[in-house]
């Protein structure tokens, strides 16, 4: 049931159960906030916005609006939360009330989509006043690719109270006939954030305009971690490779994030260790080691570890583009140990990832070094990640055929 | 530099599947890949995957296409992705026509019933890289039938990563590894699988490979008559498969050290 756990994570009810207990433990924990909900809430929107994914096409379409008015950019911007306690993301995320309605994704004309799109657009927080059908409640807090999220519940009216402030290179790229993919490239150009872009993909603001979807969060906030790093890993493909093995090691929250970048063409793998205890393996007495990996021509298959394997190929992919500028074999590993028992979403692992690139490395020049920090600093050791990982037994095992030409021979 | 000016290449090959099984496998590793032509020898793709793990080469003879006509020496550098999406239809019915001016390039398929389609792809400018001349000195030498071979290839490739190639004085056996079992090919001149074996000269070899990049010779494997294998105690395997009018892919991969 354990490995089945990494390989589910609450969205696929492999375990046969109706519900996930992983998730239904870090939903009780939030149940008592329930009782200061109402059925108005009137707030400055971050902006935040909820596409659900049961049901689809018929989505349940949301706004995310807190009890105060102020600047509250902060509840919906992931990139800002790296230097935040988990407990303060869960506190800003469960004052979000969602309000909203199921519509169809495939005609995202729907009046309430239209006034929604217009505050999701918006850069700064917008005024708005939500009046809900009943009081709403709190279904699933967290997710495994979603920010938590606080209560939510049909819409009965929906107010903008203060002029969404809309960038004019926002407005242009969205009134623009241009395909999603360039659209989120040309976004993430410009500087704008990767959650701010998700949101737009996913109030179907980008793509052709015939053929705009509203698209589930969870789905659009992979596929533009994808279409970001596919861009990005094309432009690294033209680079010189790396001529030395650096590791890097990022310690959070009971959580241990190792990258390690070896010499060669590119290729990546994200590999994620559950220790018994942490939120996918809570019933389990073994750790449960999960991956995928894609040599330099990519993958064919979404991975079946999840959305956390574009989130972090993102976050390397911009430190070899932006930083290092060299095309290198990545291997990104994770540990996560007990006592880490919330899913929290891919925002955490970009983040962290990202974070642990502003670090300096360790510089070692041989493989058997790496292995070396490796065992010092991982509590599974060399050995067992070299076991696990496709690309550390490539490296270590497979020869080249260099080593057999006549000049080597020679 | 690849790439080439105002040169006059067309030809014409009876079965599309291997430029595609070749272009699509290359695809997996290579973003370019140099197609040399020339006006007596005919046309050789020779590729290294950036890893450096395996190597290989096609070569077809001027004899083997029904039309020839290239008026010089050149190479035109295309982009793989889009090449093999623009070969991904092509069938065993279809002959595919070849056709550049130096600047671009563009691969018709023509099937049986005369329907034509073309795709014309920008050349593209690359530098050349510099392919390696092996040196290897392989005493195992067994030949096989492409199908069988390919079939063999077809299951390893779904059990495991690691293929062992296990040469005995009677057989040669192809294993494949995972953790959760293996499975094991035994070829031999007694029971018809091999039409021809050259065993080790003492005792027994095993060498093991990574499977990942034997996929390109599984697809083509099911198009040749004939697969010769030829290996040494730790070093790369070379693959031969001998294709239709004299088309050879040869392919080499590097061993595994454990």
């Amino acid at each position: 049931m354990t490995s089945l756990c990494v390989l589910c994570r609450g969205s696929k009810h492999l375990c046969g159960r109706s519900y996930c207990p992983a998730l239904l433990r870090s939903f009780e924990r939030f149940v008592k906030i329930q009782a200061s909900v109402s059925q108005t809430v009137f707030g400055s929107s971050p902006p935040a916005v909820f596409v659900g994914w049961s049901r689809y096409p018929r989505v349940f379409v949301s706004i995310g609006v807190p009890n105060v008015v102020g600047d509250t950019r902060i509840m919906d911007l992931p990139e800002s939360w790296i230097n935040l306690s988990l407990d303060q993301v869960l506190l800003y995320r469960l004052s979000l009330f969602f309000g909203g309605k199921r519509v169809s994704s495939v005609d995202p004309r729907d009046p309430f989509v239209g006034r929604l799109r217009e505050v999701v657009m918006s850069w700064k927080p917008v005024d708005v006043e939500v009046r809900f059908e009943k009081r709403p409640r709190i279904k699933h807090v967290v997710g495994d690719v979603e920010p938590p999220m606080g209560p939510r519940g049909l819409v009965n009216e929906f107010r903008i109270a203060s002029e969404p402030k809309i960038p004019r290179t926002i407005e242009r790229i969205v009134e623009d006939d241009l395909s999603a993919r360039d659209a989120a490239i040309e976004l993430y150009l410009r500087g704008v954030p990767v959650s701010y872009i998700q949101k737009l993909f996913s109030v179907a603001c980008l793509g052709k305009k015939n053929r705009r979807r509203l698209v589930p969060t969870r789905w659009s906030i992979t596929a533009v971690d994808k279409i970001l790093s596919d861009y990005l890993v094309s432009r690294i493909k033209h680079l010189p490779k790396l001529d030395t093995y650096l590791v890097f090691i990022h310690r959070v929250e009971k959580n241990l994030f190792v990258a390690i970048l070896l010499p060669g063409a590119w290729s990546f793998e994200w590999m994620e260790a559950w220790f018994p205890g942490s939120i996918w393996n809570l019933y389990g007495s073994e750790v449960v080691i999960e991956g995928d990996h894609e040599f330099y021509g990519g993958r064919d298959e979404y991975p079946s570890i999840g959305g956390c394997y574009y989130a972090s190929r993102l976050a390397v992919a911009e430190y070899l583009l932006n930083v290092l500028r060299r095309q290198a074999t990545a291997i990104l590993l994770r540990e996560i140990y007990q006592g880490f028992d919330i899913a929290i979403g891919v925002w955490y692992v970009r983040e962290n990832v990202r974070e642990m690139f502003r670090k300096s490395p360790i510089k070692c020049s041989t493989l058997k070094e790496v292995l070396e920090v490796l065992d010092r600093e991982t509590v599974l050791g060399a050995r067992r990640w070299v076991k696990a990982s496709k690309l550390l037994s490539y490296a270590i095992n497979v020869r080249k055929l260099d080593a057999f030409s006549r000049l080597a021979q020679q | 530099m690849l790439g080439c000016r105002e040169v006059h290449v067309h030809f014409r090959f009876a079965d599309a599947r291997l430029w595609r099984y070749v272009l699509r496998g290359l695809a997996e590793y290579l973003d370019v890949v140099g197609i040399r032509v020339h006006p007596e020898e005919g046309v050789r793709i020779k590729a290294m995957d950036p890893s450096h793990v395996m190597l290989v080469d096609l070569k077809i003879p001027r004899s083997a296409f029904d039309e020839f006509e290239v008026d010089q020496e050149a190479i035109l550098a295309v982009n793989l992705e889009m090449a093999a999406k623009a070969l991904r239809r092509a069938t065993k019915n279809d002959k595919l026509v070849v056709m550049s001016d130096g600047v671009k390039i563009t691969f018709g398929l023509v099937s049986k019933g005369g329907v034509e389609r073309y795709f014309t792809l920008p050349l593209v400018a690359a530098r050349e890289e510099e392919i390696p001349e092996l040196s290897l000195d392989l005493n195992i030498v067994a030949k096989t039938l492409g199908p069988i071979f390919a079939t063999a290839l077809s299951v390893l490739e779904k059990a495991g990563d690691i293929l062992k190639i296990r040469a005995t004085p009677e057989a040669l056996s192809l294993t494949a590894i995972s953790e959760l079992g293996e499975i094991e090919f035994e070829f031999s001149v007694t029971s018809g699988t091999l039409i021809d074996y050259q065993p080790p000269q003492d005792g027994e070899v095993t060498v093991g490979y990574s499977l990942e990049y034997f996929d390109i010779l599984a697809k083509v494997s099911k198009m040749s008559d004939t697969i010769t294998i030829k290996l040494g105690p730790d070093m790369p395997c070379e693959i031969t498969a001998e294709l239709t009018s004299n088309a050879v892919l040869r392919t080499y991969i590097a061993p595994r050290v454990e």
